[in-house]
Parts: structure tokens; C-alpha cells; sequence
């Protein structure tokens, strides 16, 4: 089936040399405080790859990434109560934002047949307005509790975020592969007219993994909001080409059909982990997108070599 | 370089990951010699021909060019040392126009830097018209034209090479038989010309007609080597085959199917091919279409599928109103699509046996949407063992299965729906003797157990013997209706070139 293709392996493989540097320069950081900031530097990044995940896999690109999660990240330094059963209730409502963000791309691309790169173009930047429209200056409230519980541990040891991770994968993501959606969008990704040829819907289809790939940037600006303790309608642009760089590294192909969720949230452990290396390091911001960029090229040198050794026949 | 050999490979192997595609294969081609390289699907040709075309290189093996040392390490290598090949899939460039493609990587120049658009055109216009094929419209984008047109157009920048040998791998599959004809008028003056012409071809008919030499192998080996003087049809079958000769015998004739209309299909029109095509088709009736190229036979077939517009006309399937929208209307209603064209409209290729198979059938075993795997694979390895379905597992992703197998899997995937009615385009093309023998049963059976099945082909001896009753489409039309049992390859060749008016009339009349 898909999930035997071993296509993440290589991102796991980057992610334990690059935190076993990480740790061999700095030995007095193995600790479940460091454990716990390295997830809280990646979970953000990993919710936005998988969200691309789901497009990529379709076989389209989402350029809204960043702009979703800023808007997110917006509305809720300002409708976030201080305390109580609210904060639950606003964070669903933002996931559920997030959703409406996606079915207006997935109703362009899908139903409207419009391109998904030009699209997504178009509501990112219908995202930042209404980001800057609700956040015109970076500031706002985040609730302590929001904070605590999303970016601290359960039993002090084990981190929130890479629990939310797991959870999300465990019971979102393994059943959707394994259902009649998960297969039509690997399907839709892999041969659109084959798959409509086979009776599948595939509108529908594409509609609904834009539709999860929002939800699920609804769950990364909550947890960006929470992470950062802030609203700014600017800072969650930089997750638009990290996530295409991390559904990269994590082996989805960008030609979609195949790959999936586990490479892409390695991918983003493997970036989040490099750039925490490069800081530790006292390597300057402009390097480190250099560093980023080699990587990124490697992983794609490394994915064709790969296919080449497959022997292309 | 005695006896004028121009092509010597000796042991030749090549294996992708386990799979051992050729182990030990000698070849040996002469100058002026048409020399047929015959096998079933996976017995090697293919990797053969890439191998010779410089796109894959072997792991063993040596192969003399003109008695030199030949080791190609790119198709322009290949032709460098003066091959040229026409692969299976189509490698034109879809937006080029027709001029272009022809003289791609070779485009005469002015000056030595701007490309001369009418020396290319007209280097063109000589290429296609030395082969027989003059083509009105030299400028139009290839993506445009019909299969056929574009097979030519392949072979043409092929021959702009002006190659010592000429490899065709199935260069004639999607040709009509007078395209074929002509095709071959033109390898026989290549050939007089002292060209070497090495030729693929699943048509034992093409081998008999112009084959010198022939070459067989088997599981990636050469297994026999023939001339014209021993060429003998059932020996290569045999030689084929292996120890288990396969039965190319000829069909038996159909028994009388009921009278109990399925589907009626009455004065469809599309905006531009079909203007009114009209017939019925049986309960448990195998009714095969014939018709040279591009006479609406695709668009009739999509139509039914509802991927084709329609203008105008009605359908009835079951005794009820049938217009699909989409082919997931027409799988709800009963219908079932098999494509010669597996690759792209039969097959999702990196998905596996099992995901093809259940597509259109994941409700029945999703419960909240989840699926039950268990219950799914059940049910795929009842269809695999029916259809001696040849994969590892039902897992196994259909890219690597061959070709026939991969046809298995489309109709499993068709059998799955238990559908009424089964659209059967081309399902055939490519594939391998024994296997089409077992499809052939199988699309009997079906009939026999009372669906209906419309069934296209570009091999008329298969439509004849297949097929209970025959229409044959010329021009968006159905310009004849025959009993099978009753006609020869030529009545249908007649009607398909649209040339027999007063027979057509006779024939309509008769059910």
C-alpha cells in the first residue's frame, strides 16, 4: 500500500544527524527542557507542512500557507479570552476558519478549475489583508494558559506539541489514508484523468484536501499564537516556502501522488533542528538561509539519485 | 562484417533491481533485411530496443555496429552510430508543430544560427511524402492530431535520421490497415536501399507479410531464429510460448445472443465527430464497432461513459433514460470502462493492484469512512485468482507489472462493479498472445452470463471472431450493421472506407 513506501526515511535519517550535532556541540542541552524547545521551534513548521502535504499530494501547491497561519495568528491575539472554557471554543473556531480559508481555495481550484499556484497566490494575499485589517500593529494578548498547555509537557518529560503531532497522525491522518478519500486524493495527485476515468469524484476530492490542508493551518496559527505569546500579521509568512521545503526534504513528490504526512513533519523537525544548530552556532541569519537552501538542494539530488537507482524503466 | 551484418549483440543482460530483464539475448541484424523481433509482453524486446537506442545500458554483453565496438551512452550516441529508434510511448513534443518535431535536434539553419522555418517545412514535406504520408498541415501543433497521425509523425523524425537501421518498436499499433499497408510499401523501398529494419509487432499477420528474418525471445533470452523460407506461424507461437503452446487458434463462433434490448443509443451528435450515431445492443450480446481512425469510435465510447459532451440523441440503458454526466453516474448506472490506453485513463500506475481494483467500489467496504482493509483485500484476491491476475500481492504497485497483467487489472477493476454494461476500447492493444487468448475467454463469459459488451478493436481478425454482430462507424456515422458470422474482413474494410452505399442499405435492414 502507500505507507510502504519508505519515502521518509531519508528525513529521519537528516533529523537524527543534525540533532545528534546539535547535541554532541552542546552536551549540557540534553535535558527535557531542550527536548521540549526544539519540539515548540518545529511543531508550528510541522503543522504547515502537512497542510501542504495534503495539496502537494493532489498534485498543487499552496502558496496561503503563510498568510493563513498569520491571519490565524491575528484574529486570535484579538478574540482570545484571558482564561477559562473560551480559549478552547475560539482555538476550535480558529481551526474552523482555517477550513473556510481552505474550501476557498479548494472551491477555486477544484470546482472553478482555476490553477492552484495562481490561486493560492490570490487568497495569501487576501489572507494578509485581512490579517493586517485585524492586526494592524504586532501586539495583542495571548493567554498564559493557551501558552502553558500547548507549549509545555505532559508530566513535565514529554512535550505538548509533539503529543498534538502524534495524536493528529495517529487518529486523523492513518485513517484518511485508508479511507476512500485518502485514495482518491493519492489517486488525483497520480493521474487526474485515470482517476476520473475510474468513476472517482475527483472534484470532490481535491475540495476536501484543500479543506483539511486549512484545518490544519488553523491547528498552526494556535499553536504559533501560543508559541510566539504574540499577534503579528507579518511573522507567519515565512512558513510558506519552509513548508514546500519541508514536504520536500520529507520525500513527497511535488508532482503529487506520492509521499505523505510522516516525511513532511521529519522534514520540518530536520529544518527547525538545523536552524537552532546554526543559532547555536552564532552563524548569521543570511547564512542560514543559505545553509537551508543546500539542504534543500541535497534533498532533491538525493531523491533523484534514488529514483535512478530504482532504475527508471 | 560478412553477409552485410551491420548489427551484431551477443549476450546481452540487463537487470532492473531483481528483476532480470535479459540474460543473454544475441541479435543479429543485416543490412536490407526487415527483421521482426517477437516475443510475448516481459520476454524483453523493449529493454532490447532501449538498450540499442542508447537509453539504458546493459550489464553484460557486446554489440558491433559496422563491426566497431557500439556503446551508447545517450539516444544521440545512437544515432551518431546510425540508429534510430521509434519508441512504444510517444515522445513527440505536444506543442511543436508538426515540421518541428520532424526536425527537432536537427532544424536546418540560415546563417548557421536562425533556425530556416521553411527549409524545415519543407525537409518535412519530403520526409512525409517519400513515406507515403503527405500531411495537409505541416504547421499544426502534433497534440492536435490523431494517435495515428502522431505514430507517423514519430517514424518520420526517425527516418529525417537517415539511419543504417530503423527500429520500430509497435509502430504500427495505432494504424489503421491501409495506414499499415502503406507504411510497409515504404519499409520495402527502405530496405531496397540498403536499410536495416529492426520491427516489434504483436500482429502475427505484419510478421508474415514483411518479415526477412525473425528473432524470438523468451523470458530474456533469444530462443529461435527464422527466415522467410521457415517461417511457419504455429512454431513461433510456440517458440514464444514456451513448453505450453498457446492457443491462437481461432475463435468459435459466438452462439445467438437474446433479443432483449440493453441499451439503445439513438442519433447521438457531438460538436464535431459523431452526427448521429444510432444502434442497440443486447443483453449478453458481444457487439463490436469497427471503423478505420477518428471516425467517432472514441467519442462514442466516452459519450457512453459521460466523458464526452453530446449535442444531441438519446439513450436508453435497462428500458430507462441514460445520460451520464460523469463516469461516476455511468459506474452507478451499471457501466464499466476498459481503455487500451492503461497508462493514463485505465490505471492510477503508482497506486497498487489493490487500489485500482476497489475504486469504484470503496462504499462497500467504508464504514464512517474508515475502510475495512481486510474485508477490501478479500475481495481483490477473489478477482486476482479469477483473472490469473500475475502479481506478488495485491499490494504490489501496477508500474511493475507488464502489460498485460496491467489490462488484468482493468478489467478487475470493471468486474468489481458487477456492471450491466461493459465499454471495451481497444482493450487488447499491446498485449501479449496468451494473455489476449484469456481476455478473449473473458469477455465471453461475461456476455454469457448476460451483460452486454461493446467492444472496439483495431485488430479486425479479433472484432470478427469476438463479436455476435458488428457496426461499423465511417464518418460519425453507423454506415453498416453485419452478423459476424456472415462477413469477411473485406465487407467491413468496405464499409469502414465508407465506399459500399448500397450493401449498408441492405444490411441495415437486417437485425
Amino acid at each position: 500500500m502507500i505507507g510502504r513506501d519508505r519515502y521518509w526515511v531519508a528525513s529521519l535519517v537528516t533529523w537524527v544527524v543534525a540533532i545528534g550535532v546539535y547535541f554532541l556541540l552542546n552536551p549540557l542541552h540534553v535535558s527535557p527542557f531542550a527536548l521540549s524547545s526544539l519540539v515548540n521551534q518545529s511543531t508550528t513548521l510541522a503543522f504547515a507542512a502537512v497542510a501542504q502535504t495534503f495539496v502537494v499530494l493532489t498534485g498543487g501547491i499552496d502558496l496561503s500557507v503563510g498568510p493563513a497561519i498569520s491571519m490565524i495568528n491575528s484574529l486570535a491575539s484579538n478574540w482570545l479570552p484571558s482564561s477559562g472554557i473560551g480559549i478552547i471554543l475560539i482555538a476550535l473556531a480558529l481551526v474552523a476558519i482555517g477550513c473556510l480559508a481552505g474550501a476557498l481555495n479548494g472551491i477555486c481550484v477544484a470546482f472553478l478549475d482555476l490553477p492552484p499556484i495562481i490561486v493560492t497566490l490570490a487568497t495569501g494575499f487576501v489572507f494578509s489583508g485581512i490579517a493586517l485589517f485585524a492586526r494592524p500593529n504586532p501586539g495583542g494578548t495571548v493567554p498564559e494558559q493557551l501558552t502553558s498547555s500547548l507549549t509545555g509537557s505532559v508530566g513535565g518529560v514529554f512535550p505538548s506539541g509533539l503529543l498534538l503531532t502524534i495524536l493528529l497522525f495517529l487518529f486523523l491522518w492513518l485513517p484518511v489514508r485508508e479511507s476512500p478519500l485518502g485514495r482518491s486524493i493519492f489517486a488525483v495527485g497520480s493521474n487526474e484523468r485515470g482517476a476520473f476515468a475510474a468513476g472517482l469524484a475527483t472534484r470532490r476530492a481535491k475540495f476536501l484536501a484543500y479543506v483539511l490542508a486549512g484545518g490544519f493551518l488553523g491547528v498552526a496559527g494556535v499553536f504559533f499564537t501560543a508559541y510566539t505569546a504574540t499577534g503579528d500579521a507579518l511573522s507567519g509568512n515565512v512558513y510558506t516556502l519552509n513548508s514546500i521545503a519541508a514536504v520536500v526534504l520529507g520525500g513527497t513528490a511535488l508532482t503529487g501522488g506520492r509521499g505523505g504526512i510522516l516525511g513532511s513533519i521529519l522534514g520540518a523537525y530536520v529544518i527547525a533542528a538545523i536552524l537552532s544548530m546554526l543559532f547555536f552556532l552564532g552563524v548569521s541569519p543570511f547564512y542560514q538561509s543559505v545553509v537551508q537552501g543546500v539542504l534543500l538542494l541535497l534533498a532533491v539530488a538525493a531523491a533523484s539519485v534514488r529514483n535512478l537507482l530504482r532504475g527508471a524503466s | 562484417m560478412q553477409d552485410g551484418v551491420v548489427l551484431e549483440a551477443k549476450g546481452i543482460a540487463k537487470a532492473f533491481g531483481a528483476v532480470q530483464a535479459l540474460q543473454g539475448v544475441d541479435l543479429t541484424v543485416r543490412r536490407g533485411v526487415v527483421h521482426a523481433l517477437l516475443g510475448e509482453n516481459g520476454a524483453g524486446k523493449s529493454t532490447l530496443v532501449k538498450i540499442l537506442g542508447g537509453v539504458v545500458r546493459p550489464d553484460q554483453g557486446t554489440i558491433l555496429v559496422n563491426g566497431r565496438r557500439y556503446i551508447p551512452r545517450s539516444p544521440d550516441d545512437a544515432v551518431k552510430a546510425g540508429i534510430a529508434v521509434v519508441f512504444q510511448e510517444l515522445s513527440l513534443i505536444p506543442d511543436l508543430s508538426v515540421a518541428q518535431n520532424i526536425v527537432l535536434g536537427q532544424e536546418p539553419r540560415r546563417g548557421g544560427v536562425i533556425i530556416d522555418r521553411a527549409a524545415s517545412r519543407r525537409r518535412a514535406h519530403d520526409i512525409l511524402t517519400s513515406m507515403g504520408f503527405p500531411l495537409p498541415d505541416l504547421d499544426v501543433p502534433v497534440r492536435e492530431l490523431p494517435l495515428s497521425t502522431r505514430q507517423i509523425i514519430e517514424i518520420a523524425r526517425a527516418v529525417a535520421h537517415q539511419p543504417q537501421i530503423l527500429i520500430l518498436d509497435e509502430a504500427t499499433s495505432a494504424l489503421n490497415i491501409e495506414q499499415t499497408q502503406r507504411l510497409f510499401a515504404f519499409l520495402r523501398r527502405l530496405r531496397e536501399t540498403g536499410v536495416a529494419i529492426l520491427f516489434i509487432t504483436h500482429r502475427m499477420s505484419e510478421v508474415a507479410e514483411i518479415a526477412d528474418e525473425i528473432t524470438v525471445l523468451r523470458d530474456g533470452q533469444t530462443v529461435g531464429h527464422l527466415t522467410r523460407d521457415t517461417f511457419d506461424v504455429q512454431h513461433v507461437v510456440e517458440l514464444m510460448a514456451g513448453e505450453s503452446s498457446a492457443a491462437l487458434a481461432r475463435h468459435v463462433v459466438p452462439q445467438a445472443t437474446t433479443e432483449d434490448v440493453l441499451l439503445r443509443v439513438d442519433a447521438l451528435k457531438d460538436e464535431r465527430v459523431l452526427r448521429g450515431v444510432s444502434f442497440e445492443l443486447r443483453r449478453g450480446e458481444i457487439l463490436g464497432v469497427a471503423g478505420l481512425e477518428g471516425q467517432g469510435q472514441s467519442e462514442l465510447f466516452l459519450a457512453l461513459y459521460g466523458a464526452h459532451r453530446l449535442t444531441s440523441g438519446s439513450m436508453t440503458l435497462a428500458g430507462h433514460p441514460y445520460r451520464p454526466l460523469n463516469p461516476w453516474s455511468a459506474v452507478h448506472r451499471g457501466v464499466a470502462f476498459i481503455p487500451g490506453d492503461r497508462r493514463n485513463l485505465g490505471l492510477i500506475p503508482r497506486m497498487s493492484v489493490r487500489a485500482n481494483t476497489t475504486f469504484p467500489i470503496l462504499s462497500r467496504f467504508s464504514r464512517l469512512g474508515l475502510l475495512n482493509l481486510r474485508q477490501e483485500e478479500a475481495v481483490v484476491r477473489q478477482l486476482i485468482a479469477q483473472l490469473r491476475i500475475k502479481t506478488p500481492s495485491p499490494d504490489t504497485v501496477v508500474d511493475l507489472l507488464s502489460g498485460g497483467t496491467q489490462q488484468k487489472v482493468c478489467f478487475a477493476r470493471g468486474l468489481a462493479t458487477e456492471p450491466v454494461l461493459y465499454l471495451m476500447y481497444d482493450p487488447t492493444r499491446g498485449i501479449d498472445v496468451g494473455t489476449k487468448a484469456e481476455i478473449y475467454r473473458l469477455v465471453e463469459d461475461l456476455a454469457g452470463a448476460g451483460a452486454g459488451v461493446l467492444f472496439f478493436s483495431t485488430d479486425l481478425d479479433e472484432l470478427l471472431s469476438l463479436s455476435h454482430r458488428l457496426i461499423v462507424l465511417y464518418e460519425g456515422r453507423v454506415t453498416g450493421t453485419l452478423v459476424a458470422r456472415d462477413v469477411t474482413p473485406q465487407d467491413v474494410l468496405a464499409l469502414a472506407f465508407g465506399m459500399d452505399r448500397q450493401r449498408e442499405r441492405v444490411q441495415h435492414d437486417r437485425p
